[in-house]
């Protein structure tokens, strides 16, 4: 499996693994969506060997943490 | 039993990889080729050089680790001739090469980071502008152990820039490792990671001199450095008409012009006689920003009366009981939650933090943290994870806390995580040390004046906390919204201020709402004007609203 496909399945995993709660605040409904797209942004990066796979999984685990409060 | 106890350091957490093989690697000739299959799956590996194969027990690993930082070897320095001409090109002679220990290896330039005698990481370039650096290696400052012990340190964008200054006789020279940063991006703390390593050399200088590239990039790295190590000790250069960073100026002027350039190096425009022509371009950025406005509080009912802008200090009064600092904590949030703003909070009552914690965690998550519905274990530790990066607790471990040790730990702070605001709460639980012959309203003034210049060398927003004078009654004997004069002290709290705001809870048989009264705001056109905003609270979860009217008893019971 190679790298990409790996960060495919680690997290698709992890997404799984994730309750998505529902609140609907604002505050905290704008600063997912802010962290959701750093995240994006990294993984673009790390495509481009532009970023690590460690900043990729520290952003990732970031975004998840804010999704399930 | 790990993949690590083996000495194998795998980068994924399942499928296939390979490694370098801690049996035979160390001792082969192409010590990088990675001869090492590993199975992470199922936990085996088979060495395809020395045969070495096992398996793990436990087989999968559980968590991702970290790869260790990596040392990487010192370079070749035997420069191809076609090498030395490019660099004489630009400037730079064979002794500099030389006892730089530039490298090179298959058409890639080689910088060596030296840190503490030994190569940390090497920076790769081509003559065409590509980089690269090592893998997991250690970041910080190009030519780091010149920095030790100077009083004075140049920092470039660089490493060529950097190469042209050792060219005219200056040692005191490094670089940033990664370059610029984008013009209007958020400066991580990972992008400055390196500045930690090099926390004392810098706190210890008495003057940094920011040579960074004259382009957007070049501007916005150094106004974040500057921001970070302290506009009180940092200066800026001017390069000549046509050149956009030292190595231009050594191409295009010669060395004198770049003794010249850093020898005219001038202060950060922060106090005493300030030109026109040092802020214009300050002016016209602000001018041209597509929207120079405060940041909103979060609370569009608030927009017109108050927003928040950088250095700037804000004074917070009210009634005991009132919730001045309950306001506080939600403000904070919400800037944290709009903004990312980075926080360092001293909140004498609130202590201990655990319980300051708690709240802080009902306030972001919008849930209850007392009675029957109070939030899960899991929600308020994700939520305290997100926290740890956002708020620094500070003054918690002194018994006499005082402006100057808090200002202190702030500067620290910034340095580190790069602070956006300081609240300080509340001014009388801090040790005031009147010099000598000073009254209160000169001491008070002096502080203030302190706090001012802080906020503004910082570009950080300091709230401070504040007790009115006494209580003033109305004819129906409920408590009187203090004004701006009635601060505990002098009159130089409204006079210093940009902000000054008045936490009041109006409760009457119709309504119960939180008045936020904003009796001065310096930078009105920015910043909104006098007012009074309305807000609901829910003692809940200690979150305010946009109002509602509604009940005093259904809100507060």
């Amino acid at each position: 499996m190679n790298t990409n496909k790996e960060m495919q399945k680690y997290y698709l995993d992890k997404l799984d693994k994730v309750e998505c709660t529902t609140n609907h605040d604002y505050h905290i409904r704008k600063m997912r969506e802010r962290f959701y797209e750093e995240f994006d942004e990294i993984w673009k990066k790390v495509k481009l060997g532009k970023a690590t796979r460690q900043a990729w999984e520290k952003a990732l685990n970031k975004w998840l943490k804010m999704e399930s409060i | 039993m790990t993949f690590e106890e083996q000495g194998i350091y795998v980068r994924g957490t399942s499928g296939q990889e390979k490694v370098k093989c801690p049996q035979c690697s160390h001792q082969r000739k192409k010590g990088s080729d990675p001869c090492l299959s590993v199975n992470i799956d199922d936990g085996i590996w088979k060495c395809h050089h020395c045969g070495w194969k096992g398996g793990l027990k436990d087989k999968k690993r559980d968590t991702y680790v970290p790869t260790p930082i990596v040392k990487p070897e010192e370079p070749k320095t035997d420069l191809p001739d076609s090498v030395v001409e490019w660099f004489t090109g630009r400037g730079i002679s064979l002794n500099t090469i030389i006892s730089e220990g530039i490298g090179y290896n298959n058409r890639w330039i080689q910088f060596p980071f030296y840190k503490n005698g030994e190569v940390v990481n090497i920076k790769s370039r081509t003559a065409d502008k590509k980089f690269r650096q090592e893998k997991n290696a250690e970041k910080c400052f190009y030519r780091f152990d010149h920095m030790r012990g100077m009083e004075t340190i140049i920092i470039t964008e660089g490493e060529m820039d950097a190469l042209s200054l050792v060219e005219c006789g200056y040692s005191n020279v490094v670089s940033c490792p990664d370059g610029a940063i984008a013009p209007n991006s958020v400066a991580t703390d990972r992008k400055f990671s390196y500045l930690l390593s090099a926390e004392e050399e810098l706190m210890g200088a008495t003057t940094v001199i920011l040579a960074m590239d004259d382009d957007p990039s070049g501007h916005a790295m150094r106004d974040e450095l500057s921001r970070r190590i302290g506009r009180e000790k940092c200066y800026r250069v001017t390069y000549p008409e046509g050149c956009k960073d030292m190595n231009d100026v050594l191409m295009e002027h010669g060395q004198d012009k770049v003794i010249d350039v850093i020898t005219e190096a001038y202060p950060y425009p922060i106090d005493g006689v300030v030109t026109i022509g040092d802020v214009t371009e300050d002016a016209i950025d602000l001018l041209l920003k597509p929207d120079h406005n405060g940041l909103s509080t979060g609370w569009t009912g608030l927009d017109n009366f108050y927003r928040v802008s950088k250095g700037e200090l804000t004074i917070v009064t009210g009634v005991p009981n009132m919730g001045k600092s309950e306001w506080m904590d939600a403000l904070m949030i919400n800037m944290i939650q709009d903004h990312s703003w980075k926080f360092g909070i001293f909140s004498a009552e609130n202590f201990p933090v655990k319980h300051h914690l708690l709240k802080l965690v009902g306030k972001f998550s919008g849930r209850a943290f007392w009675g029957d519905e109070k939030l899960d274990e899991q929600t308020a530790r994700n939520t305290m994870a997100v926290l740890d990066e956002y708020i620094k607790f500070i003054g918690t471990q002194e018994d006499n806390v005082t402006i100057e040790s808090i200002l202190e730990q702030a500067k620290i702070l910034n340095f580190r995580y790069g602070l956006n605001g300081l609240i300080i709460d509340p001014w009388n639980t801090l040790e005031h040390k009147f010099r000598q012959s000073e009254n209160e309203t000169n001491y008070i003034s002096r502080v203030l004046s302190t706090i001012v210049a802080f906020a503004k060398l910082h570009e950080i927003h300091i709230w401070v906390v504040a007790h009115p004078r006494k209580m003033e009654m109305d004819n129906n004997r409920k408590p009187v919204v203090p004004g701006a004069y009635d601060i505990s002290g002098s009159s130089n709290f409204f006079n210093r201020a940009d902000n000054i705001i008045s936490v009041h809870r109006h409760k009457d048989e119709d309504d119960d709402y939180v008045g936020i009264h904003v009796s001065k705001i310096r930078f009105q056109y920015k910043n909104g004007r006098p007012g009074i905003g309305k807000l609901n609270y829910d003692i809940k979860n200690g979150k305010y609203y946009e109002y509602e009217q509604r009940d005093a008893e259904i809100l507060f019971g």
